[in-house]
């Protein structure tokens, strides 16, 4: 129900199990294929070649040790701290983005003249909750509230004794939800989970 | 009325009805199905610890300080002289790498399905855990066969509720009674994708009640 973005979660796992795939399986070449070993050498001194006439290429003009090293430095070292950087807050930018989506407000109006009427989803989420305590066929209940693509949408999330039939709660909770429209004055979409808990012994 | 309102207003259920029903097909699609969220942060969180390690060693490099672990002259040497390491090594490495690279592709493209159903409604979504069908249906054919709950396992898989009897000593258990029962239920309960039972009588019986 939340706003997670899963297509960028399985893509980034794609890309890191590709990348992972390649390497071992040229890891493994590498130890198995001798013509790959004999291969690497020639390749390899191509590479720091090109390396180092980009090094080469790109001197930086202040030195930035005290004191100064032996040859000057290449600002190509600073772009890739600059880019490891950019690349540590997308990151960490992505893993904060997991799981939001919770929202206050489940209704609201604008009024004819200045005011406006808001409708807090803890008026809500606390009306079905106190609906549902004392059920004898529940453990416990929760509510929440999601935006889902803008709309608000209540979670409740009921945890069931055991043995009890999920279609009986179902429509109890359906029927209090149906209230709560009604109270309201607005139809709400609800999601109705029902669980089984961590202990569910009558 | 005059200004805007946020939740469907009655009136407009019926013009809202496609967008709504469409909310609702996201929301059984994501909530049957695993968000991938926990492998997906910890590879975020080492390729983060990567990339810190990284900047820093380069950062040490270009204030001529000593390294942390390897400098980037160290980790170039090492690459150029790579056909020098005993390929004992560079095998296990390369099946390690192989295994959890595949691993993570696996995780990346499989459906990844929860635990859970869907029962049919027309007002609200509903998903239900699959142990909670299974100690309903347990509970019913354990009344059904009239021996006690603890004699009776149930699993849910996606299309089957297997009903698994360990009969006490001496007690006959009449499987058909329990299938028909069994599937009155799940028919009654309208679960989607439809499960249809299956009983199973344990060959061994308990001894005693």
């Amino acid at each position: 129900m939340n706003n997670t973005n899963r297509f960028l979660n399985r893509l980034l796992l794609l890309v890191v199990g590709t990348v992972l795939l390649c390497v071992g399986v040229g890891a493994l070449l590498f130890a198995s294929a001798p013509q790959v070993r004999a291969g690497w050498r020639p390749l390899v001194s191509d590479a720091a070649a090109a390396v180092a006439s980009w090094l080469n290429a790109t001197p930086l003009a202040a030195p930035l040790a005290t004191p100064p090293a032996a040859e000057p430095s290449s600002w190509l070292w600073i772009l890739a701290v600059v880019v490891l950087a950019a690349a540590v807050l997308l990151l960490v930018s992505f893993m904060l983005r997991q799981g939001r989506g919770r929202i206050d407000v489940i209704a609201s109006r604008q009024g004819t003249g200045n005011g406006a009427i808001v409708v807090r989803s803890a008026l809500a989420e606390q009306a079905v909750v106190e609906a549902l305590s004392g059920r004898p066929e529940l453990f416990s209940s929760h509510a929440s509230t999601y935006a889902v693509r803008g709309i608000p949408v209540i979670k409740v999330v009921v945890t069931l004794r055991r043995g009890v039939s999920p279609r009986d709660v179902f429509s109890f909770v359906d029927g209090i939800l149906q209230s709560l429209d009604d109270l309201l004055g607005v139809e709400t979409p609800a999601l109705i989970s029902l669980s089984g808990g961590f202990r569910n012994k009558a | 009325m005059s200004g805007e309102t946020i939740g469907v207003r009655r009136s407009e259920r019926q013009r809202r009805g496609r967008s709504t029903q469409s909310t609702y097909a996201r929301i059984r699609r994501r909530e049957t199905h695993s968000s991938r969220s926990t492998p997906a942060i910890v590879v975020a969180s080492v390729l983060c610890l990567l990339c810190v390690w990284a900047a820093t060693e380069i950062t040490l490099a270009l204030l001529d300080a000593p390294a942390l672990v390897a400098s980037p002259a160290t980790v170039g040497t090492a690459l150029t002289n790579l056909d020098s390491v005993p390929s004992g090594y560079l095998f296990v490495a390369g099946v390690v790498a192989a295994l959890i690279g595949g691993s993570l592709i696996a995780l990346a493209v499989s459906a990844g399905r929860r635990a859970r159903h869907l029962l049919s409604s027309d007002s609200h979504a509903a998903v239900v855990d699959d142990n909670v069908i299974a100690s309903a249906v347990a509970r019913r054919a354990a009344q059904t066969a009239g021996i006690s709950p603890d004699s009776v396992r149930v699993t849910v898989s996606r299309r089957f509720a297997t009903v698994r009897v360990i009969p006490s000593s001496g007690t006959p258990v009449d499987a058909a009674a329990v299938e028909s029962a069994a599937k009155a239920q799940l028919d009654e309960f309208g679960i989607v994708p439809p499960l249809r039972p299956r009983v199973r009588i344990a060959s061994e019986g308990k001894v005693g009640a």
